[in-house]
């Protein structure tokens, strides 16, 4: 665990990579810790999941429960900050990877909330340990708690169609499931991705002046803004890499034989994923989806 | 066109195989079908299947027209060209004009090139939610249908009917397989959910496998004689989609049982083999991602 962590913080800082230097503060690969964003803006998990909550002199807004061992552990980091109760628990989006595991919130008078694009999710494939919403929105919304405001936006269709990405006002970060890992090529098939919307998405984030750090579902604590650059301007290429060659007819394997994206080389995951990404913008091109 | 050749076999059915076109009762035998792997992806073929029914291939993908006594229905028109080509063919049979376009789902590989026949007073029926696919991801050379329906739909012309049958999400979520009234209904036009003797393709793009399954077992509850395929062999006995049920589920069951034993994630893609099934076409090319997908399946919920 030393080793991954000296490791990965060294790649975050050296100097000779293009990415990733905004972000440089240790982290644990597996052990799950609590992380000061800012005034009142904590991030819980590890590298496998995490979530972030929200103090407030009248209650706790909690996200992603993710499933119930990871739940307790998150109740149990939230109340080691604060003896508040958890007013709100609002899912980031429908996967199982996430949404899992909200009854203990549930039970201590939570409301849950979701974007209502979710609810046919929910229904279409059930997950006993998934709490239903209380309350659904369908476009932006501010919760207000205790004097602070916790913007929930929507951006349309990306990794599914009901993602809400979150914002403490006031605070520089983004919280934004899955749709950023920073400082990786993420997973190559892209589950439940629309290519051409998800890089929309992040155009977006971008053209936004107001937050510096971006914290993902999975991965480090955050990274800069040059993390979201980093996987917008990776799907771009690919896109533009394989839509001149699918008219051209080259089948899947020519294509990956021949691709090459220098910028990306050395990001996390791209010699194992860059073939399987290819392939699903292939299908993209192919099928429309 | 070579992209479309390969990438509507790969698709659904595995590598390419071309060969002489076994014969009906050969095709018809069931499951495990070795006669299967003998189909072509070569130029364009129109087959009678039945009186009024005929089956148009044009490379690796296929569809159908019913000539009715007051025009023509059409099934997916698959491309420009390709719908150029069946005009052509259904020119030789009647003289009667197509009236209705009907498409099969919203894929690309499939719907594209019905102007030429909305240009001749047909209409384009697909599922509502096909509509709402084209809006989000529009095709230049995608006709947006006029008629749409919520559920399952009975289309009438002249003397003949076809039933469109709605089963859920499954393949994308407005896939209609569809039931002309010839011969008593005994065939069914199926497209992308199952390729006879062949084991999906890779991370099985745009299916979600509980639905899959369970939209398979409902088709195999239809007493189906033959299946119209839209990729592969033209006609198959209707084990071949227990066939496929049974692969997924079986790919289901073992993945599933790889999780719940507590075996590492990476080596589940290279420990999980469904060796009763390796016969199928492309099962070896394939089993890793097919694995994969549903790792994904039960991971997110996807």
């Amino acid at each position: 665990m030393t080793l991954f962590r000296a490791v990965v913080v060294a790649a975050l800082v050296c100097p000779g990579l293009a990415w990733g230097q905004a972000s440089t503060i240790p982290f644990d690969y597996r052990e799950r810790v609590t992380t000061e964003l800012a005034p009142g803006l904590y991030t819980y998990g590890n590298f496998g999941r995490r979530s972030i909550f929200v103090v407030t002199s009248e209650g706790v807004i909690a996200t992603d429960p993710v499933d119930p061992k990871f739940a307790a552990d998150y109740r149990a980091a939230i109340r080691k900050v604060t003896d508040q109760p958890v007013k709100y628990l609002v899912y980031s989006h429908q996967h199982w990877d996430h949404a899992r595991g909200g009854k203990i919130f549930k039970d201590e008078g939570a409301t849950v909330i979701s974007h209502e694009n979710c609810l046919v999710h929910f229904a279409n494939t059930p997950h006993p340990d998934i709490v239903r919403p209380d309350r659904t929105i369908r476009a932006n919304e501010d919760l207000k708690l205790g004097g602070n405001t916790f913007k929930l936006m929507y951006f349309g269709r990306n990794h599914g169609d009901c993602m809400l990405v979150m914002q403490l006002e006031g605070a520089d970060v983004l919280y934004v499931n899955d749709l950023v890992t920073p400082y990786s090529i993420g997973l190559g098939f892209m589950p439940d991705y629309d290519p051409k919307e998800w890089a929309r998405t992040l155009r977006e984030f971008e053209a936004r002046p107001d937050w510096q750090r971006v914290v993902g579902g999975h991965g480090i604590p955050f990274g800069g803004r040059d993390a979201v650059t980093q996987r917008r301007k990776f799907l771009e290429q690919l896109m533009a890499y394989v839509e001149p060659l699918y008219a051209q007819g080259k089948t899947v394997d020519e294509m990956i034989a021949a691709a090459d994206f220098p910028e990306f080389r050395d990001v996390r995951g791209y010699k194992e994923q860059v073939g399987r990404a290819i392939e699903r913008i292939y299908h993209y091109y192919e099928m429309g989806w | 066109m070579k992209s479309l050749v390969l990438a509507a076999a790969m698709l659904a059915a595995g590598p390419v195989v071309a060969a002489d076109a076994p014969s009906r009762a050969e095709m018809l035998k069931p499951a495990p079908n070795p006669a299967w792997s003998a189909f072509s992806v070569k130029g364009h073929q129109t087959e009678k299947i039945a009186e009024d029914f005929y089956a148009f291939r044009y490379t690796g993908t296929r569809t159908f027209f019913l000539v009715t006594t007051e025009g023509v229905i059409v099934a997916d028109p698959i491309g420009p060209t390709a719908a150029k080509v069946l005009r052509d063919e259904i020119r030789k049979v009647t003289n009667l004009p197509v009236k209705y376009v009907v498409y099969s789902l919203e894929h690309w590989d499939h719907v594209p090139g019905a102007k030429i026949f909305k240009d001749e007073g047909a209409q384009v029926v697909a599922h509502e939610n096909c509509a709402k696919h084209f809006k989000d991801l529009p095709h230049p050379d995608i006709v947006m249908p006029g008629i749409t329906f919520p559920g399952s739909y009975e289309l009438r012309l002249g003397n003949h009917k076809i039933d469109l049958l709605y089963f859920g999400p499954n393949h994308g979520d407005c896939m209609v397989a569809m039931r002309p009234d010839v011969e008593g209904g005994k065939y069914r036009f199926i497209v992308d959910l199952m390729t006879p003797g062949g084991a999906p393709m890779a991370y099985m793009p745009d299916y979600s496998p509980h639905h899959w399954v369970r939209s398979l077992k409902e088709i195999e509850a239809l007493n189906v004689e033959a299946i119209v395929n839209g990729h592969g062999i033209t006609l198959s006995h209707p084990s071949s989609i227990s066939e496929r049920r049974r692969y997924v589920e079986a790919l289901m069951v073992a993945v599933k049982k790889a999780i719940d034993d507590g075996m590492p994630p990476n080596d589940i893609p290279e420990k999980v083999r469904l060796p009763e099934f390796a016969y199928m076409r492309g099962y070896e090319q394939y089993i890793r991602d097919n694995v994969r997908r549903i790792q994904t399946c039960y991971g997110i919920g996807w």
